[in-house]
């Protein structure tokens, strides 16, 4: 493989990120919104480093779904022999899918053979304690707390030499410097906040971005236009654009959808809201759920499936409560092999339909954690094809968010940007009422 | 009316456990239990023990005391020597199982295999040898046997895992546990010594009676060399323990614990896996102090810190469910605070297994109707429901939803007790609770190495 050829799968914007970390070393932040190719971006810098290098890369994430899906465009990217021949998945075996592009393996010995491995942050542990690598790139540290991406750094150490007089502003990443450490981290913290009990803690990305430079990569190939525009102006991404193939991707029926979905489903416009006011029911101690918009989702799946073969669907929630009711309804109607997915479980995946449940409905317009711009966002930018929100509207337009902080009612959410957008580049229906029985 | 979910949301986030063997460590020295527990250090590597022989024998007797070991027991030999080698031939097959999967797990070399092979062998003749003569053929046979019993009490916060619990007819019950890491005989006043009786507090809270009330409690230490019988804990070890605990509590709140005495330096040197690190932190405590740090490292290291207690927090928080379970029936009793947690929809019970599968460590559960809490992924605290103990004091371990189909659910059970755990569960009815991973011990590694690698570099 060359480096024209990988070069290939880059636009400009990752082949300058990707040049920029391989000439610079030390840390490095690339920002990727939605569909803007952070994964490829992280597989090309780690298979240049080897060929051009010879330089061995530790690539990881919190998930293991990232780091499946890292493994996968690997192997998009070099073919799936090259891909086997460098890179080697670690791990947690139960997590590895049966049709993984790349070999898994636990035995150090074999372990050392790779020039590229991949594995999760929490099993970083498990990896050879001699093994030494030139570089780290760790994906979506938007959700990741620092002290997370800093469980791949003993592998990283190359020297300890110190350079720099200790002054008061030698901070993480001069020490970085001083152990010789190259780390790239690609993310976005837009997209996701890190777990933790801290109501207002930061993400690994935020804390390196405010150290050293990072690029924002500005072409998405997932977001169909208009849905690019609305992910730009609710984030103030600052110009995200669909790539010319991704621009007038739409729904193609393989068969016309029964009467009170066809509005749902048809192709254009790509953003459809359903207007569908069930009522909210606690579920747990910390979640919520929605049983009648979750019948109305569960139904919009079943007629997905049967009128849009080829096409992958995911349905999104904020809450755990509502996954497990929406897929609850599914399986009643005898659907047993969809997934509900919640924002934090959705975040590097993508699919053509993307059917998001706001599953909050109250008379105060409390949205809860669905409020956050970046759980808003994630639930929205899934889509390659449509967008479907179900849910009711007035929530998105007149939606604030309690902060604990604040003591009091809090402030008011990015949805009612959100719902505006919607209006100006979207279509609004009520919801036909055979969908909520 | 008590809202649990108002409750929550309110708790503040110092819902620590203390496990008994961080109480045992304290007694050894306070900081042995602060460098891996809170400063997130590891042991050093040469002073790495060799486990795999102590985790065969130590899961060879757990899943035997169930089935094998009992059924020789009854047999009432009175000759300790016939029933030792009945108790060697009843276990072989078990033994063969276990230490067969565990050096297929390992990354051993076959010279290294063959070595702990022998060495299993030899630990688990030792072992066995003590407990038929003490126990298979002087004591009639217990009525009921519970191994690898995850106790927690969030009344007073400690948590532990009892080797091996015995109940016998009048109500007396001993606790058991197996010294399989190591040939050294246990010490009055020791770790083990400690951890048994902090174990010992668990039992009694199972039992419903005051933690310090002994008088049914018996407490035995099988050992290769033999089998050591501690006598009741006086008042003052009682009180020793209790103080090792809140100590364990407070280091991990964050709260000014009491200063810790240390043991001699030479003892430190010598036996310590965290000597270094040790040494490491108070020079740095003691450069600190005198104000002779450098300003830029200073901010390091404050950030590094409070990177560890957010971490520390983290740790609290997965342990909440078991606060409220405890608040639940402390405030309405057992049987309506069960009620209450299933409204809270934290708690499902009306299981029965259905199926299990201990090689792939499998259970299917049925209940009529299905879940209406529990999803794909949830992780949960399988409890087998036993008549009049605290829910949290029953039969339990830990695992994740794998699939829902109608009324079935199938769960994948983690940890090192799976093969005891399912035999156990499996004559049960069973409830699930919503639980946590707890991966906080993960994340504070890099923080202590970072902390080291800034100090090496001063």
């Amino acid at each position: 493989m060359t480096k024209r050829e990988i070069d290939d799968y880059l636009d400009r914007d990752q082949r300058d990120a990707v040049e920029a970390r391989l000439a610079h070393g030390g840390t490095g932040v690339t920002v990727g919104p939605p569909g803007t190719g952070k994964t490829t971006e992280a597989d090309a810098e780690a298979a240049l480093a080897w060929y051009d290098r010879k330089e061995c890369t530790l690539m990881c994430a919190l998930g293991n779904d990232t780091v499946n899906e890292m493994a996968s465009s690997f192997a998009k990217i070099l073919g799936e022999h090259e891909a086997k021949e460098i890179a080697v998945r670690h791990g947690n075996e139960n997590a590895i899918p049966s049709d993984l592009p790349i070999n898994f393996e636990r035995n150090w010995g074999r372990i050392h053979k790779y020039p590229i491995i991949l594995t999760t942050l929490h099993s970083c542990k498990w990896l050879p304690p001699d093994l030494n690598v030139d570089r780290i790139i760790i994906d979506e540290t938007g959700v990741e707390t620092l002290e997370q991406a800093l469980m791949a750094v003993p592998y990283g150490i190359r020297n300890s030499t110190r350079s720099l007089n200790y002054d008061p502003r030698y901070d993480l990443v001069d020490l970085f410097n001083d152990l010789g450490i190259t780390m790239t981290n690609i993310g976005d913290p837009y997209q996701a906040q890190p777990i933790s009990p801290r109501p207002h803690d930061y993400s690994a990305i935020e804390f390196f971005m405010r150290r050293c430079g990072f690029k924002t990569l500005k072409t998405t190939y997932r977001l169909p236009d208009p849905l690019d525009k609305v992910v730009d102006q609710l984030v103030g991404y600052g110009g995200l654009t669909s790539s010319p193939s991704a621009k007038n991707r739409r729904l193609v029926w393989s068969r016309t959808p029964s009467y009170p979905f066809r509005e749902i489903l048809k192709p254009e416009p790509p953003i459809t809201f359903v207007n569908v006011r069930g009522e909210e029911r606690r579920h747990g101690l910390s979640s919520w759920a929605n049983p009648v918009e979750a019948k109305a989702v569960a139904k919009i799946i079943l007629e997905a499936r049967s009128s849009l073969a080829g096409h992958s669907i995911t349905s999104i929630t904020r809450y755990t409560g509502q996954r497990f009711e929406v897929d609850r309804c599914l399986r009643a109607l005898g659907t047993l092999n969809h997934e509900t997915k919640t924002t934090t479980q959705a975040l590097g995946t993508e699919c053509d339909l993307d059917i998001v449940s706001l599953t909050r409905n109250n008379r105060e317009h409390e949205l809860g954690a669905i409020g956050a711009l970046q759980d808003l966002n994630v639930a929205i930018s899934r889509a390659r094809r449509k967008l479907v929100i179900v849910g009711n509207f007035e929530m998105l337009q007149d939606g604030w968010i309690w902060l604990p902080s604040f003591g009091g009612p809090g402030r008011t959410s990015r949805s009612r940007d959100l719902a505006r957008l919607i209006e100006r580049h979207g279509e609004l229906i009520e919801v036909p009422q055979i969908l909520c029985e | 009316m008590m809202d649990l979910r108002a409750i929550w949301k309110n708790m503040p986030i110092d819902t620590h456990i203390a496990v008994s063997t961080d109480i045992a460590t304290i007694a050894v020295c306070p900081w042995k239990f602060r460098l891996p527990k809170v400063f997130g250090s590891q042991p050093q590597a040469s002073f790495e023990r060799q486990t795999l022989a102590g985790r065969v024998c130590h899961e060879v007797l757990s899943v035997a005391m169930l089935g094998p070991v009992l059924d020789v027991w009854r047999l009432n030999l009175k000759d300790s020597g016939f029933a030792h080698r009945a108790l060697l031939r009843e276990l072989e097959s078990t033994k063969n199982e276990v230490l067969s999967e565990e050096l297929e797990k390992s990354n051993l070399t076959d010279e290294k295999a063959a070595v702990a092979k022998e060495d299993v062998e030899d630990r688990l003749f030792a072992l066995t040898l003590g407990f038929s003569k003490d126990f298979v053929s002087r004591e009639p046979p217990p009525k009921l046997v519970r191994t690898e019993l995850l106790i927690s009490n969030p009344r007073v916060g400690q948590e532990g895992r009892l080797d091996a619990l015995m109940e016998a007819d009048d109500g007396r019950y001993v606790v058991l546990d197996w010294k399989t890491y190591s040939n050294d005989p246990p010490h009055s006043h020791g770790y083990d010594h400690f951890q048994l009786v902090a174990n010992g507090f668990l039992a009694n809270y199972r039992y419903k009676r005051e933690e310090e009330d002994f008088s049914s409690c018996g407490m035995a230490i099988v050992y290769y060399g033999g089998v050591y019988f501690p006598n009741p804990p006086s008042a003052i070890l009682i009180e020793k323990v209790k103080t090792a605990r809140k100590y364990v509590l407070d280091s991990l709140c964050g709260r000014a614990a009491p200063r810790a005495k240390m043991p001699p330096w030479t003892v430190c040197y010598d036996y310590c896996p965290y000597f270094e690190a040790c040494w490491f932190y108070r020079e740095e405590m003691r450069l600190s102090r005198e104000g002779a740090l450098d300003p830029g490292y200073d901010s390091l290291r404050r950030l590094l810190w409070s990177r560890r207690y957010t971490v520390i927090e983290k740790r609290a928080v997965t342990h909440k469910e078991k606060y409220l379970v405890e608040i639940a029936t402390s405030q309405f009793g057992d049987r309506e605070g069960l009620e209450q947690l299933k409204r809270a929809s934290i708690l499902e019970d009306g299981y029965r297994i259905v199926e299990h599968d201990i090689q792939s460590a499998q259970i299917t559960l049925y209940k009529q109707g299905g879940t209406s809490v529990f999803g794909k992924r949830s992780v949960v605290r399988i409890i087998g429901i036993e008549e009049n103990m605290p829910l949290l004091a029953c039969v339990n371990a830990h695992g994740s939803v794998y699939d829902i189909n109608g009324d079935n659910l199938t769960l994948k059970i983690y940890g090192s007790n799976t093969k005891s755990a399912i035999p156990q569960l499996a004559k049960l009815p069973v409830a699930l609770l919503k639980s946590n991973v707890d991966l906080t011990a993960r994340e504070l590694g890099p923080l202590d190495l970072v902390h080291r690698k800034l100090g090496e570099l001063m």
